[in-house]
């Protein structure tokens, strides 16, 4: 158990080898070459000769056998954590941030409160890579470098225990997202510039972690070191209430916006639109859960008071959006748009999970909710990365001006459609009983509300299913009308992972057991970490 | 022989020695000047550790040694050496005499080193006046561009009417005291304030109010920092490198050990100064650094965003804190400096946005160092800047602390309008990153040693200091 802790600064490590492995990679953006081309084309190199994109295929093969390795990685850990009571904590050699009074001990830990997190993580990679991989050359190293930057900051804020390497690791990723979309984003003529969306995401996110970090040294300084995640609530307990309602606020604001919860959602869309599909899948896939895990492992667990006290509030915002990403999610033209807002929709019914959890049934509320975090990043993955596999080039669809499609993608359109169903929280599919559980536990806290809520989510289901409706089936209307030209159908073996992840879905969906029961264990008794310290 | 002479000898003797150098004026000899200069800065530090003692006191206490004094000169000896390993091959490209301008840089480290040790207001003004007059003469060398001209001009008039400020702020607290050395001045406020002697307090407090005029004057901070964007960029980069790096540290640590010292039992009266011009700097500093798109004014700019963090630091009462803050936003900026250096072309300095768009393509190393320097100016973990503002918040967030609820706005507000800097530094990013190189930037060739080293140097202690370093003895 000792020896096997000493894996998880790996979950970091391997995604930065990578990073810098592709960024050595001789490339486009390579110096000389830029320099040498740089006066006749402009040095853009996008339309560059055969050998670049042969060595930009080589380089997506590359990404694509470390992601599987990786993800499977991944998977072996969380699972691990998940069936070994306790799990696994890791603390490495403290280092001086500045002076000798304010030491930070790195700690990573892992158990069944984060590992769902880091297995939705360790599945989506896999997934993302495969369906969206770079089959025509298009995206030079940057492209990974950011991705794996992304990755590695992911895996760093699932991990780790300590406040400040947490807030290292929720700036690295935005800068990774920055650069990713930044780099390799397109702007479409239903969506503003690439750069308009991006300052604005990085800013709105900027808002969210200023304050979360002046809530972290606030907490530091209450402690007199690094009270680590899993010491917030002790650490916050020698504040007064003002105090505690101050750093409460700031973490708050912080979630919100990356979740994002009503009212902080200003960035959603349009970043969305202009990321590239494989950045906007992970983006919805796993980087929304980074605000959920912010919700369930630092706002429930280290401030139940405040949770409570605000509970009412928090919960008609999560109602609000529930309500209202479903009624947008009506109003929309492309099925990217409906996806967007249904991500929000369900995003919010996860929240209600969240802060209706209290008293009797504090542990069903998490739990529901670290089940829908897993629930809705697979589904989330999965829908993006189908929507961006309808046409070349990934432009998604226009409901008004396509139908049909399903005459020439009769694979992808059975597994999105199955997608879609989860989505809509189908009997027998994982999202059913991670909902159902949801409302439960929001039943207890407001009847009113939990019945609002659940009419949010069947106005939502019903546009996806319309949506899916318009754009497959009907009569079929030629690539003139679309403005696309249609994609090849999924191959057997795309087809193939679609379908095991259809079968964990409806797996988990008969017998959610599995996974609730050692999450709602390590809740409600989350201490004995297995420790181990790096030499 | 006197050890305080002694520790002075060196930077005396090179100043003496370079003086002789130039009036041979043997051309071609600029690389040796540079070595002298260099040595004499390392021994002279080297000087002050062996044989200058904590707490002594030399020439009747018109010369203190303590610990602060000692961090903060060697730290501006070290940044001066830096810059001048930076100056090795710029200036030429600017038609800079290097001898005569490595012996103005020799006399600027003098009166810095005064500075961190000055026990009486004598010292006090004579060492402040040794660190502005060279620093005047430094913005405006390059005599033939109209644009160093200027800055050399704003710097020296507006200079010159903030020292004129201090010596009378200084005159006032004498009179009002009685009493020169900075030990004893502390001890008079402390019996008047005990015994409410309103009369003595009135001038002293009228003297303290002219000196922080006159010094938070000259290290910009808002609002009277309009001058410092035109002077970054009237300046050669060679002598801003010492303008903004050494020299803020020198002045601002002046302040610190001014309002630790002597001033200490008046701080009533210039806490809420502090912390206004704190508040202002955050603002202003933010949002008109938002339109710009000169590279100098940007970097101008986040000088005053800086110092309003460094007077936070100066109000919370932390010694180590502020050290840190100064030792890395010394090197931060002399970083900066030698990637600006190392962007420009053989014949002209970068100087807008637009010209170092694509610059992740063309000059990798360079777009790589200057991300991370602004990372650290922004305030992104594992860098020095994150560390020296975590310091500083954290010390103003300390339950214990007894901070009015002011002070806890201001900070607030300080890292809100941090936000905003985020905004311009990424301006700085997007233009590297994510713009295309232009046409001209082809012809920028491989950048000169000095600056590739000192960029080098800059990463590697800005990811030591914001990671696992700390200063000795912090």
């Amino acid at each position: 158990m000792h020896s096997f802790a000493a894996c998880l600064p790996f979950a970091i490590l391997l995604p930065f080898a990578a990073m810098i492995l592709h960024g050595a990679a001789p490339s486009r953006d390579g110096g000389r070459a830029a320099n040498r081309n740089g006066g006749r084309q402009g040095g853009d190199g996008r339309h560059g000769s055969d050998g670049l994109a042969d060595r930009n295929r080589a380089q997506a093969r590359a990404a694509l056998i470390f992601q599987w390795v990786y993800g499977a990685f991944l998977t072996g850990i969380s699972v691990m954590a998940m069936m070994s009571p306790g799990g696994f904590r890791i603390v490495g050699r403290a280092v001086a941030l500045g002076r000798s009074d304010l030491m930070v001990e790195p700690a990573l830990y892992l158990d069944a409160r984060n590992a769902p997190f880091l297995l939705l993580l360790g599945l989506c990679l896999p997934l993302i890579f495969t369906w969206l991989r770079d089959k025509d050359g298009r995206y030079g190293p940057s492209y990974y470098v950011s991705a794996n930057l992304l990755i590695l900051s992911l895996a760093g804020v699932f991990l780790a225990d300590s406040l400040v390497l947490f807030y290292l690791f929720w700036e690295t990723a935005l800068l990774g997202a920055y650069f990713w979309i930044g780099l390799h984003g397109r702007a479409n003529i239903h969506s503003g510039s690439v750069y308009s969306a991006l300052i604005r995401f990085f800013l709105f996110t900027l808002v969210g972690s200023l304050p979360m970090l002046v809530s972290i040294i606030a907490l530091c300084a209450a402690a007199g070191k690094d009270p680590g995640v899993n010491g917030i609530l002790s650490a916050a307990s020698a504040l007064d209430a003002g105090q505690r309602n101050w750093i409460f606020a700031g973490f708050l604001l912080g979630f919100a916006v990356k979740l994002p919860l009503f009212g902080f959602h200003g960035w959603l869309r349009d970043t969305y639109n202009v990321s590239a599909p494989a950045c906007r899948a992970l983006l919805s896939g796993v980087m929304s859960k980074m605000g959920a895990y912010g919700l369930i492992l630092i706002l429930a667990q280290g401030f139940p008071e405040e949770c409570l006290r605000y509970a009412h509030q928090l919960q008609i915002l999560c109602v609000l959006g529930a309500v209202y990403g479903a009624l947008l999610c009506l109003a929309q033209e492309r099925l990217i748009d409906i996806l967007v807002y249904s991500s929000l929709s369900h995003l919010s019914l996860l929240a209600l999970g969240v802060f209706s959890a209290a008293g009797e049934t504090f542990s069903t509320g998490l739990t529901a909710a670290i089940f829908q975090v897993f629930n809705h990043g697979l589904i989330m993955t999965a829908l993006f990365a189908f929507d961006a596999r309808i046409a070349i080039g990934g432009e998604s669809p226009l409901l008004s001006a396509t139908g049909g499609l399903r005459a020439g993608q009769r694979r992808l359109a059975a597994v999105l459609l199955t997608a879609i169903f989860a989505s809509c929280s189908l009997p027998g599919m994982s999202n059913f009983a991670g909902e159902i559980l949801v409302l439960f536990s929001a039943f207890t806290a407001s009847p009113w509300l939990t019945f609002l809520a659940s009419i949010g989510a069947l106005i939502g289901a019903a546009a996806l299913v319309r949506g899916f409706h318009m754009v497959f089936l009907g009569r079929r209307k030629g690539p003139e009308a679309a403005g696309f030209t249609q994609a090849p159908d999924f191959s057997l073996g795309e087809t193939g992972l679609a379908l095991a992840l259809i079968v964990l879905w409806v797996v988990l969906g008969l017998y959610p057991m599995a996974f609730l029961h050692p999450v709602e264990s390590t809740l409600l008794n989350p201490a004995g970490h297995g420790m181990a310290f790096l030499p | 022989m006197n050890p305080y002479l002694l520790s002075q000898a060196p930077l005396i003797l090179g100043f003496v020695f370079l003086l002789a150098v130039a009036s041979l004026r043997p051309t071609g000899r600029e690389s040796i000047s540079n070595v002298i200069a260099i040595l004499a800065l390392c021994s002279a530090a080297i000087a002050i550790w062996k044989f200058l003692p904590e707490g002594a006191q030399y020439f009747g206490g018109a010369i203190r040694v303590t610990s602060v004094g000692k961090a903060l000169s060697y730290l501006c000896l070290g940044l001066t050496a830096v810059a001048l390993i930076l100056s090795e091959d710029y200036l030429e490209k600017v038609h800079i005499h290097g001898v005569d301008w490595r012996l103005v840089v020799l006399a600027l480290a003098l009166g810095m080193v005064n500075l961190c040790f000055a026990g009486d207001l004598a010292t006090l003004f004579i060492a402040y006046e040794l660190v502005s007059i060279p620093s005047y003469v430094l913005a405006g060398f390059s005599h033939k561009d109209p644009r160093s001209n200027e800055a050399g001009m704003k710097y020296l008039l507006l200079g010159a009417f903030s020292s004129v400020l201090f010596l009378l702020g200084l005159s006032f607290v004498y009179g009002a005291t009685g009493e020169i050395h900075l030990m004893a001045i502390h001890d008079h406020l402390a019996r008047a304030v005990e015994a409410g002697a309103n009369g003595d307090l009135i001038l002293a407090k009228v003297g303290l109010g002219f000196m922080l005029g006159g010094i938070l004057f000259k290290v910009a901070v808002a609002p009277l920092h309009s001058w410092l964007p035109d002077v970054y960029q009237g300046t050669n980069l060679a002598s801003l490198a010492l303008i903004s790096s050494p020299v803020k540290v020198a002045v601002f640590g002046m302040l610190g050990m001014l309002l630790w010292g002597a001033f200490e039992p008046l701080s009533d009266v210039w806490k809420p100064v502090l912390l206004a011009g704190a508040a202002c700097s955050a603002v202003m500093g933010n949002l008109q650094a938002i339109v710009q798109t000169n590279l100098k004014r940007l970097v101008a700019y986040s000088a005053v965003v800086n110092a309003g963090f460094i007077l936070l630091g100066i109000l919370v009462n932390s010694v180590p804190v502020v050290v840190f803050y100064l030792a890395s936003y010394g090197i931060m900026t002399l970083g900066s400096w030698a990637a600006f250096m190392a962007m420009g072309t053989p014949k002209a300095d970068v100087d807008e946005l637009s010209d170092i768009a694509g610059l992740g393509r063309t000059q990798r190393w360079v777009a790589l160092a200057m991300t991370l320097i602004l990372f650290s100016y922004a305030g992104i973990p594992l860098t020095a800047g994150f560390a020296a503002k975590f310091g500083v918040v954290l010390e103003a967030l300390k339950p214990d602390a007894y901070l009015p609820h002011w002070t806890l706005a201001v900070v607030y507000l300080s890292v809100a309008a941090g936000l905003v800097s985020f905004y311009f530094y990424f301006q700085i990013i997007r233009a590297m990153w994510l713009q295309s190189p232009s046409l001209e930037s082809a012809d920028r060739k491989g950048a000169r040693w000095p600056a590739v080293f000192v960029l080098t140097l800059s990463v590697v202690v800005i990811l030591s200091l914001g990671m696992f370093l700390r200063l000795p003895g912090m």
